[in-house]
C-alpha cells in the first residue's frame, strides 16, 4: 500500500485546447475524493491521466517515492470503473471479475477464493455464471466495481459510475460504494457532476471548471465557504444580489450597501472595484425587525419549512427557506448573518447558473 | 404473429362484413407486398438453380449419374477441385489473416485509416479484369517491376510472376484483401474501445487485450468475412485465365465449367461441374459457420452506452 498520491502540475492539452491546466493535488491513503464539475471541466481528463489511458502533456504523478505517470495503464494497477461499465460481454460474471487476477497470474486456487469473496461482497453469488447482458444495470455496475477492486488496487478510479442508473438505484449504489470503500479501506477517486453525490460520499471534494481546479476541501468547507462565485453556484442554489462596498472593517469582514441598506458580510475575495455580488443560501434568510425590506410574493409549503419568494424593495427577487412563513402580500424585513453573506467580485460576463 | 392478428381484428371491427374473409383466413394482405421480391428470387435464383440441378442428371449419353462419374474419373476434371482449393484457401487465410491486424491497428478514426481505406477501395471498384490487365503489364518479364529490380542489380534475370500460380494468387490478394479489410474494419470499429481500456487497467498489455477481448468478439465477423472472401476466391475466373496457366496450375473449376459449356457445348456436363463447385463451397462455408457457433455471439459493447 501507499501513503500519498501526489499530482504535480498535471496538464493535458488537446491541440490548442487546455483540457486540464496544471492540476496540483495530494491524496492520502484511505480517502474518498470526488472530482466535481460540469461536463467539459476536465474531471474525466484528470481521471484518465491518473489511470494511464491518457498520456500527460506535462507534469508528474507520484505514488510515494515512485513516479507512475510514465507507466502504461497495465503497469499502474489502478482499478477503474467506467461510466458504461465496460464489462466484457463474452465473459461470465466470474470470468469478468477474475480477469485482472488472470493477468496478474494469480494461482488458480487463490483466484477462485478472491473472486468468490468479491462476489459475496457485491451480493451477486447467484449470478456468477451469467453473461453481463443478462444482468440489470445496477447488477452490471456492481460487477464492474468488483472487477476493479478484486485486484486490490492502491487506487480505485470511478468515472461517473452512477449516471446511467435511475434515481432510486443511484441512492442505493451510493451506499453500496461507500460500504465497499470502507470495508476494504480503499482509496477512491470519484468523478461526478452531481454535487449531492459528491457531498454525500466524499472526504474531500475537488471542484473543477474549464480545466482549472477551483477549490479542494472537505464537503462542509466547500458548501459553506466557496472560494469563488463559480464554486458557490455549483454547490447548491444561492440568491445573488448586486451590492456596492461601503467599508472594510478588517480581513474578510466587509460592509456592503444595497438600496440604501448597509449589510455586514464576509468578503471571500480581494476586490478593489465597485461591482460586487453577495451570495447566500435560502436557508440563511431570517426574518427580522430591520434589514432589507421585502414584499412576500408567494409561499410554497414544504412540510417543516416553506419556500418563500420575496421581492426586495430595491427590486430583485430572492428565495428564503423559513420555518414560519409570512402571509403572501405582507411586507417584512429580512437579514442574513454576516458569516453566511458571502461577497465576491462581480464577473464581467453574465452569470450562468449550473 | 401478434401484428397479423391485430390487423385482422381491427379490420373486423371496422367493416365486419367486407373483411371477414381476410380475418377468417388469418392472413395479412400486406404479405402480398412480398410477391415482387419472391418472384425475383424464384426467377433469378431458385429456378436457374433447380434447372441446372436437374440438367446435371440428364447427360448427353449414359445413365443419370454419368456426368458425375465422368467428373470424378477424369483427372482433368476432378483435379480442378484441388487446384481451386489450393489457390483459394491459402489466399483467403492470407487475406483475412492480414486484414485482422490491419483493422485492429486502424480501428480508431484517423487520417491514416481514411487514406488506407480509400487506397484499398480502388482495386475493388476497378474489377478483376482491369486489375489483371494492369498486373500483366506491371509483373511481366519486361514489365516495370522486373526491369526496376534488374536495373537495381537485385535480380540477374526476370522473376516469373505471371502465367503461373503466383500471378493468380497476387491478383486474388489485390482484389480480396481490400474486401476482407473493409469487412474486418467495420467489425473491429463496432467493438466498444472501453473494453480494451478496461482490460488495460486490469493489467492486460496490448497483445493480451487483442487476444482476450478483440479476438473472441471478432470471431463471428471473422467467420463471415472468411466465408465471403473464400467464395469469391473459389469462383475465380478472369484472373485465372489472364494471369494464370489455364492449362496447368491454375486450371480452376470455373474454367472446367466454362469449357464444358462453351467449347464442348455440353450444358449438362457444365451444370454438373457447377453443382460440384457449389457443393465444395457449401461444405467449407458450413464448416466455418459451424466453428462460429462455438464462439460468443452478441453485442460487442460492455454495458449501457
Amino acid at each position: 500500500m501507499f501513503q500519498t498520491l501526489e499530482l504535480k502540475s498535471v496538464t493535458r492539452t488537446f491541440g490548442s485546447h487546455k483540457a486540464l491546466a496544471s492540476l496540483d493535488l495530494s491524496i492520502k491513503a484511505g480517502e474518498f475524493v470526488s472530482l466535481l464539475g460540469p461536463s467539459g471541466c476536465g474531471k474525466s481528463t484528470a481521471l484518465n491521466c491518473l489511470s494511464g489511458l491518457l498520456p500527460l502533456s506535462s507534469g508528474e504523478i507520484w505514488l510515494d517515492e515512485r513516479r507512475i505517470d510514465t507507466l502504461p495503464p497495465e503497469r499502474r494497477g489502478f482499478g477503474m470503473v467506467f461510466q458504461n461499465y465496460a464489462l466484457f460481454p463474452h465473459m461470465s460474471v466470474t470470468k469478468n471479475i477474475g480477469f485482472g487476477l488472470t493477468m496478474q497470474k494469480v494461482p488458480a486456487s487463490e483466484k477462485v477464493r478472491r473472486v468468490r469473496d468479491a462476489l459475496s461482497l457485491i451480493k451477486l453469488q447467484a449470478h456468477a455464471d451469467k453473461l453481463p447482458g443478462q444482468l440489470s444495470g445496477g447488477q452490471q455496475q456492481r460487477v464492474a466495481i468488483a472487477r476493479a477492486i478484486v485486484i486490490e488496487p492502491p487506487l480505485v478510479l470511478m468515472d461517473e459510475p452512477l449516471s446511467n442508473l435511475d434515481a432510486t438505484l443511484r441512492i442505493e449504489m451510493r451506499e453500496e460504494i461507500l460500504r465497499i470503500h470502507q470495508t476494504l479501506g480503499l482509496t477512491t477517486i470519484y468523478v461526478t457532476h452531481d454535487q449531492d453525490e459528491a457531498l454525500a460520499m466524499s472526504d474531500k471534494i475537488v471542484v473543477m471548471k474549464d480545466g482549472v481546479m477551483q477549490q479542494a476541501g472537505r464537503p462542509e468547507e466547500l458548501y459553506s465557504r466557496p472560494v469563488n462565485l463559480d464554486v458557490a453556484l455549483f454547490m447548491g442554489y444561492r440568491n445573488l444580489l448586486d451590492v456596492k462596498p461601503e467599508a472594510q472593517a478588517g480581513e474578510g469582514s466587509v460592509t456592503v450597501g444595497m438600496g440604501g441598506v448597509s449589510l455586514d458580510a464576509t468578503a471571500m475575495q480581494a476586490f478593489n472595484g465597485e461591482a460586487l455580488i453577495a451570495a447566500f443560501k435560502p436557508d440563511d434568510v431570517v426574518l427580522a425587525d430591520t434589514g432589507l425590506g421585502a414584499t412576500v410574493e408567494s409561499v410554497i409549503y414544504g412540510g417543516r419549512e416553506s419556500i418563500v419568494k420575496m421581492r426586495l424593495d430595491a427590486g430583485p427577487v430572492i428565495h428564503g427557506r423559513l420555518k414560519e412563513a409570512p402571509a403572501p402580500g405582507s411586507h417584512v424585513h429580512v437579514r442574513v448573518p454576516a458569516e453566511n453573506l458571502l461577497v465576491y467580485r462581480k464577473p464581467p460576463a453574465a452569470i450562468g447558473r449550473h | 404473429m401478434a401484428a397479423v392478428d391485430t390487423t385482422a381484428e381491427a379490420g373486423t371491427i371496422k367493416a365486419p362484413g367486407r373483411d371477414e374473409s381476410a380475418a377468417v383466413a388469418g392472413r395479412d394482405l400486406r404479405l402480398v407486398m412480398l410477391l415482387p421480391g419472391v418472384a425475383a428470387i424464384v426467377s433469378l435464383f431458385v429456378y436457374p438453380f433447380l434447372y441446372g440441378f436437374l440438367l446435371s442428371f440428364q447427360p448427353n449419353v449414359g445413365p443419370a449419374l454419368a456426368n458425375y462419374t465422368r467428373f470424378f474419373s477424369e483427372p482433368r476434371l476432378f483435379e480442378t477441385i484441388g487446384k481451386t482449393l489450393w489457390l483459394s484457401f491459402p489466399i483467403t487465410v492470407f487475406n483475412v489473416g492480414l486484414a485482422v491486424p490491419f483493422a485492429f491497428m486502424l480501428r480508431r478514426p484517423s487520417s491514416g485509416q481514411r487514406f488506407l481505406s480509400t487506397v484499398l477501395v480502388i482495386p475493388m471498384t476497378l474489377g478483376t479484369v482491369l486489375v489483371a490487365e494492369g498486373m500483366l503489364l506491371y509483373l511481366a518479364p519486361n514489365g516495370w517491376l522486373n526491369r526496376t529490380l534488374i536495373e537495381l542489380g537485385l535480380l540477374d534475370q526476370p522473376v516469373r510472376l505471371i502465367h503461373n500460380y503466383w500471378g493468380v494468387a497476387l491478383s486474388q490478394v489485390v482484389i480480396g484483401f481490400p474486401f476482407a479489410f473493409m469487412m474486418m474494419l467495420s467489425y473491429t470499429t463496432g467493438i466498444d474501445p472501453n473494453l480494451a481500456r478496461a482490460a488495460a487497467t486490469l493489467g492486460a498489455p496490448p497483445a493480451s487485450q487483442f487476444r482476450h477481448i478483440y479476438l473472441p468478439l471478432l470471431a463471428p465477423g471473422l467467420a463471415i468475412t472468411f466465408c465471403l472472401t473464400f467464395v469469391q476466391a473459389f469462383a475465380v475466373f478472369p484472373s485465372a485465365v489472364l494471369l494464370g496457366a489455364p492449362a496447368g496450375a491454375t486450371r480452376v473449376i470455373s474454367l472446367a465449367a466454362y469449357e464444358a459449356a462453351f467449347e464442348d457445348f455440353d450444358y449438362s456436363m457444365a451444370s454438373t461441374v457447377a453443382m460440384i463447385m457449389g457443393a465444395v463451397q457449401l461444405i467449407i462455408v458450413a464448416a466455418v459457420l459451424g466453428l462460429r457457433n462455438l464462439a460468443y455471439r452478441g453485442p460487442a459493447v460492455g454495458g449501457k452506452g
